[in-house]
C-alpha cells in the first residue's frame, strides 16, 4: 500500500481543531517546509509563522495559518499544538489588513519602547502569515 | 409588648428578603457566567491535556538536559502560583486553595497570586510575592498567561525558584470542584515516567515503549527552548479557565444554598409574626370583655 491515512490532531486554546485521518500533511516550520506521511520517523520541531497543508485520503486538500506552536509526531499520531490555527478560508481578509497596516503605522512611530516595538513587529509578522496563506488559498 | 415585638419581626423579615434578592441576584448572574466559563473550559481542556502529554512523551524520549528538565531537587525553594477568584460569596472556593498551600508551603518558597483574594491573602502572609501584576483572575487570557509564564521561566532559570507549582480549582462536574497543587517545573522524567505507566497499564494493560532516536529540528536545544515556555504559559491558560469556571460553579452553590436559608428563615418568622399577631388580637379581646364586665 503505498497511502494509507495517519491520524492528525491538532490543538489550540480556542478548542480541538482538527482530529481527523489525513493522508499526508505538510508543515512550515522554523526549519524548512516538512512533509509528513505515514510511517515517519519520530520527530519534533517548532513553528513560528507558519503554514500547514492538509490532505485528506479523498484527496481534499485544505491549507491553513498556524503560528507559536510545535508539530510532534510519533509512530501512532501526528500532533501539532499551536496558539493560532485557522484554516485558509476561515481567516478575515479585512481584518489582517487592518491589522498589518496599523501595526505597520505603530512600527513608523518613533520613540516606541522595546517591548511595544517587539509588540507591534508580531503583529505585523502575524498579520502578514494570514495574508500570505489566504492568498496561496484562493 | 407584642406589639413592639411583631414590630421587630416584620423588619426582620423585610431584611432577609432584601439579602435574598441579592443572593438570587448573584446565583443567576454566576449561572450565565458559568455557562460561558464552562463553555471555555471545555475548549481548553483537550489543548492542555494534549499539550502535557505530547511534552511528557517529549521529555521521556529526550536524552537532553538543561536548566528545566531534570530531577526535582526537594530541597530547592518552590514557587506557588495560586489561582483564586476576584471575589468572595463562592463558598469555601477561595479558602480551601489557601489551606491547601498552607499545609504545603514552607518558608523560603514563594508565591505568585492571581486574583484579587489571593492577591489579598497574601499580601499578609511572610512568603515572597514575585508579582502582583495579576490581581483580576477574570482578565487573564492567552497573553497574560504568557507573561506568568514569563516571570515564572525568568525566575527559574535564574535559579531563584527550584519548584514550581500551579494551584488551582478543578472543574469536576457543577457540583464538585476540587483544590488541586500540580507540578509545572521541572520537568522530572523518572516522575513523569511513573505517572506515565501508571495511566498506560490503566489504558491498555502495558506501559508503552518509545523509541529513543527522535529528529529535532533545528536542534534538540533550540527545539526544547521553545516549546517548554509555550508548555508552562499553555498549562497556566488551562489552569485559569478550569479555576473560572470552578469560581461560578462555586458561587451558584453557595448563593443556591443562601436562597434555600432565607426561604426557611422567612417562612419561620412569618409562623412567628403570625403568632404574635394572633396572641395581640387574644389579647385585645380579653381586655374589651374584661371591660365590659366591669361595666
Amino acid at each position: 500500500m503505498a497511502l494509507e491515512g495517519f491520524e492528525l490532531k491538532i490543538v489550540t486554546p480556542d478548542g480541538a481543531e482538527v482530529s481527523a485521518e489525513v493522508k499526508s500533511v505538510l508543515v512550515r516550520t522554523t526549519a524548512g517546509d516538512v512533509g509528513i506521511l505515514k510511517n515517519h520517523t519520530n520527530y519534533v520541531a517548532t513553528i513560528d509563522y507558519g503554514l500547514v497543508k492538509i490532505t485528506y485520503p479523498d484527496g481534499t486538500q485544505r491549507g491553513a495559518c498556524c503560528m507559536n506552536g510545535f508539530v510532534s509526531v510519533d509512530k501512532t499520531q501526528t500532533r501539532i499544538i499551536a496558539t493560532t490555527f485557522e484554516f485558509a478560508d476561515e481567516i478575515d481578509l479585512e481584518r489582517a489588513q487592518r491589522s498589518k497596516e496599523s501595526a505597520e503605522a505603530r512600527l513608523a512611530e518613533t520613540g516606541l519602547s522595546e517591548d511595544e516595538r517587539a509588540l507591534a513587529e508580531s503583529r505585523l509578522k502575524r498579520a502578514k502569515n494570514r495574508i500570505r496563506v489566504y492568498e496561496l488559498n484562493h | 409588648m407584642a406589639g413592639a415585638n411583631m414590630k421587630a419581626i416584620k423588619s426582620r423579615i423585610k431584611s432577609v428578603e432584601s439579602t435574598m434578592s441579592i443572593t438570587k441576584a448573584m446565583e443567576l448572574v454566576a449561572s450565565s457566567k458559568l455557562r460561558r466559563a464552562k463553555m471555555q473550559e471545555e475548549t481548553v481542556k483537550p489543548y492542555y491535556r494534549m499539550l502535557a502529554d505530547t511534552i511528557s512523551d517529549i521529555i521521556r524520549t529526550t536524552g537532553e538536559k538543561n536548566t528545566f528538565i531534570r530531577e526535582t531537587d526537594e530541597s530547592a525553594p518552590a514557587c506557588y502560583l495560586v489561582i483564586a477568584g476576584d471575589r468572595g460569596l463562592a463558598g469555601g472556593y477561595n479558602n480551601n486553595l489557601f489551606r491547601l498551600v498552607k499545609e504545603r508551603i514552607h518558608d523560603g518558597d514563594c508565591v505568585i497570586p492571581v486574583g484579587k483574594k489571593s492577591v489579598d491573602h497574601y499580601a499578609r502572609q511572610p512568603y515572597e510575592v514575585l508579582t502582583t501584576d495579576f490581581p483580576l483572575a477574570a482578565s487573564v487570557g492567552i497573553p497574560e498567561s504568557h507573561e506568568i509564564g514569563d516571570v515564572i521561566c525568568r525566575n527559574f532559570e535564574a535559579g531563584r525558584i527550584g519548584r514550581v507549582f500551579v494551584v488551582f480549582t478543578e472543574f469536576r462536574s457543577m457540583l464538585t470542584q476540587e483544590p488541586q497543587i500540580l507540578p509545572l517545573l521541572p520537568l522530572d522524567r523518572d516522575a513523569l515516567n511513573r505517572t506515565k505507566a501508571d495511566t498506560d497499564t490503566q489504558d491498555t494493560g502495558t506501559p508503552k515503549i518509545l523509541s529513543p532516536d527522535t529528529i529535532y529540528e533545528p536542534t534538540p536545544e533550540a527545539v526544547l527552548s521553545a516549546i517548554i515556555p509555550q508548555y508552562v504559559s499553555g498549562m497556566i491558560y488551562g489552569a485559569v479557565c478550569e479555576a473560572a469556571a470552578s469560581e461560578f460553579a462555586a458561587r451558584r452553590t453557595a448563593m443556591n444554598a443562601a436562597n434555600k436559608n432565607a426561604d426557611e428563615m422567612i417562612s419561620a418568622l412569618t409562623l412567628k409574626y403570625n403568632r404574635a399577631r394572633q396572641t395581640m388580637i387574644t389579647q385585645e379581646i380579653t381586655e374589651i370583655i374584661a371591660g365590659s364586665d366591669a361595666l
